[in-house]
């Protein structure tokens, strides 16, 4: 009955005028930046942030929200009619996504993934609306040791799911946490490396950091190459509707895939990215016909479709409930929390609850809005995809300039971006992601916080940690997630010595 | 036995690690450190940066052990890295001046160049596009707070 109670609070919430016609603001826009490539949810959020500050908050993340999950319908238009993956997240259904296309079932692969996107929506909205409450109550019983060795796993966990060496992975935390420190330190009051420049007594604003190794790191990455002549598969897609065969071979693949999704999503590090790349190696295991896939199998467009789209919205769930982001985009949503002075945490339900159920319930609804905005028309974003990206990266740019400037009215927030904008280049030379940097970068204050008053209330005694049985338990999954990351490598770099012995 | 560089992405970047860890954890000695029971503002900062500035350490020494796949260090292209970013730094130094059109202007031209099919006539027209959108999107719909003409036209 409370259940009842909630979602109808949510929807009452989400159903208002102005949060309905947000919700389709971001719906429409993650579409696009999903259809284009070169452009993703990160850099497109942290764009808008500013932007959302007349907002209510409940507004602002509806919004912000609808961007990231709008991108996963948006992504897969792209692989499908072009075979460029449109999101990162979308870079697997390229593979049977655009074979199907060539074999003149675009329509179709398009149609299975809004559909699957779509169920797999709703599935996830259900399971954070029950899923999130439980974990809450749990969550309440934290205490400073208990968030510190929490925060501990979280930052594991984004190691563990970086591609590339480990070792970087923890180097780029533990970097994104320092720069995190620059500011005035809130126990003490002391000004911390902020180089004697008073825009840096508040800090360095994450959007800058964001800005600067998402968004501008990628431009001059797509600058190096020369311009791709994009080929889009426009003749088939009128042709929407699947025959009984595709429809019997995507149903298992559709819930497989988001049941895949759903589960990804919560663990941290964990994402739409993840998912898809999981729920397709997964397919074609299972697949009594695996030599299909690579040549147009719908179920390895049905899958992972529906996995990535499960999983963007259950990543939600330790965003929302713990306060902890398990990748980069929820990095910034909990930084769009705390830009409007909401400490995310158990207590957002209990002291917000429209805003937490509102959130979950505009979800479903923004699926629904994805639906028609992906299927009826698609023919309008086939013409987006269609713009050069020569116009695109100016617009990209401004975007972020004057955004990056309306954080504070002021300039010098646009110069530091420079800086980022570098490191984030030369870091993805060296292939060092980003995403561990920022997710250190906004979490670093907090694990400083909770680090300092455990230690307070221990009186210094580091056995605090594994006397709490909680703290205990979840320093014991970091060790886990530590051991998992280092075996596998130290058995293949074993290996590599080996041969040139 | 030679020590040579296996791996430059790893030696680069374990070097980066170091340099940066080496910097907090020293400035950090500039604030109070504290006990543990009583952290004062440095002593975070300071494991921190010693802690960064090890597994730096930890990086360039398995450069110099493994090679792993792909470990040779691509050409940086300077041509869109300076385009770019000077044309972010060109906004944020004309924006208070010169105002918001001729700022982004400064933008678009600058930032124009940096693709390999760059023409004048083209990246003109896109300006003035985004230019007039940006005023009716940012200025009028928005009413986000900028300087529009530059100051001695006496806005």
């Amino acid at each position: 009955m409370e259940l009842l109670h909630n979602l109808a609070l949510g929807f009452g919430t989400a159903l208002t005028i102005q949060n309905g016609i947000y919700c389709f603001l971001g719906c429409l826009l993650g579409t696009a930046i999903g259809v284009l490539p070169g452009i993703g949810p990160v850099p497109t959020i942290a764009m808008l942030l500013p932007l959302t500050y007349s907002l209510s908050p409940t507004t602002a993340l509806i919004m912000l929200a609808g961007i990231y999950y709008g991108a996963q319908y948006g992504g897969s238009t792209t692989s499908i009619l072009v075979n460029l993956p449109g999101e990162s997240s979308s870079v697997v259904t390229c593979i049977d996504g655009y074979q199907m296309a060539r074999r003149g079932r675009a329509g179709a692969a398009l149609t299975i993934s809004a559909l699957g996107s779509f169920f797999a929506g709703s599935v996830s909205t259900m399971i954070i609306a029950a899923f999130a409450p439980v974990l809450a109550e749990v969550a309440f019983q934290f205490g400073p040791a208990e968030y510190f060795s929490l925060l501990v796993v979280g930052l594991l966990g984004a190691v563990l799911l970086a591609h590339g060496s480990a070792l970087k992975a923890v180097a780029m935390i533990v970097l994104g946490v320092l720069l995190g420190l620059v500011g005035t330190d809130v126990n003490s009051g002391v000004e911390r490396f902020s180089l004697g420049v008073p825009e840096l007594a508040d800090g360095i604003n994450f959007v800058v950091v964001a800005m600067g190794v998402f968004a501008f790191a990628e431009i001059i990455k797509n600058l190096e190459q020369t311009a791709e002549q994009r080929e889009v598969f426009t003749e088939n897609v009128k042709d929407m509707w699947l025959t009984k065969e595709e429809v019997k071979e995507s149903v298992p693949a559709v819930l497989r895939g988001t049941a895949l999704g759903s589960l990804l999503g919560i663990l941290p590090g964990g994402g739409a990215v993840v998912a898809s790349f999981a729920a397709y190696a997964f397919e074609k295991k299972v697949s009594k016909t695996p030599e299909r896939f690579g040549k147009g199998a719908i179920a390895g467009v049905a899958s992972p479709e529906s996995a990535n789209n499960a999983a963007a919205q259950t990543s939600f769930i330790p965003m929302l409930v713990l306060g902890l982001p398990a990748n980069a985009t929820m990095a910034l949503m909990v930084g769009a929390m705390m830009i409007h002075n909401i400490q995310p945490g158990p207590q957002v339900m209990s002291a917000n609850p429209a805003l937490f159920w509102g959130l979950i319930c505009s979800m479903w609804i923004g699926n629904l809005m994805l639906l028609v905005l992906n299927l009826p028309l698609i023919g309008m974003w086939i013409k987006i995809l269609k713009v050069p990206y020569r116009f695109m990266f100016p617009a990209i740019l401004l975007f972020c300039a004057i955004g990056v400037y309306s954080l504070q009215n002021n300039t010098v927030d646009v110069l530091l971006t420079i800086p980022f904008g570098f490191l984030g280049y030369v870091f993805d030379k060296l292939e060092c992601e980003p995403a561990p940097l920022m997710l250190g970068f906004i979490l670093g204050p907090m694990l400083e916080e909770n680090l300092t008053r455990a230690m307070l209330i221990a009186r210094g005694s580091v056995s605090i940690f594994v006397t709490r049985p909680l703290s205990l338990a979840l320093l014991v999954c970091a060790g886990g997630l530590l051991a998992l990351m280092i075996l596998p490598a130290v058995r293949k770099k074993r290996a590599e010595v080996f041969v040139e012995d | 036995m030679r020590i040579s560089v296996k791996n430059q992405k790893d030696w680069f970047a374990g070097l980066i690690f170091i340099a940066f860890g080496a910097v907090f954890a020293g400035g950090a000695t500039a604030y109070r450190m504290g006990v543990r029971s009583k952290m004062g503002p440095g002593y975070f900062p300071f494991v921190l940066g010693c802690l960064l500035a090890l597994l730096g350490l930890a990086i360039v020494i398995r450069s110099l052990a493994f090679a792993g796949d792909g470990s040779r260090v691509e050409r940086l292209h300077f041509k869109p890295l300076t385009l770019i970013l000077a044309s972010i730094a060109a906004f944020a130094l004309l924006l208070n001046t010169a105002g918001l059109v001729l700022a982004l202007l400064a933008l678009i031209l600058i930032s124009s160049l940096a693709g390999d099919e760059f023409s004048f006539k083209e990246s003109m027209v896109n300006a003035a596009i985004l230019i007039v959108a940006s005023l009716l999107l940012f200025a009028r719909g928005l009413q986000l707070q900028f300087p529009i003409w530059p100051a001695f036209l006496g806005r």
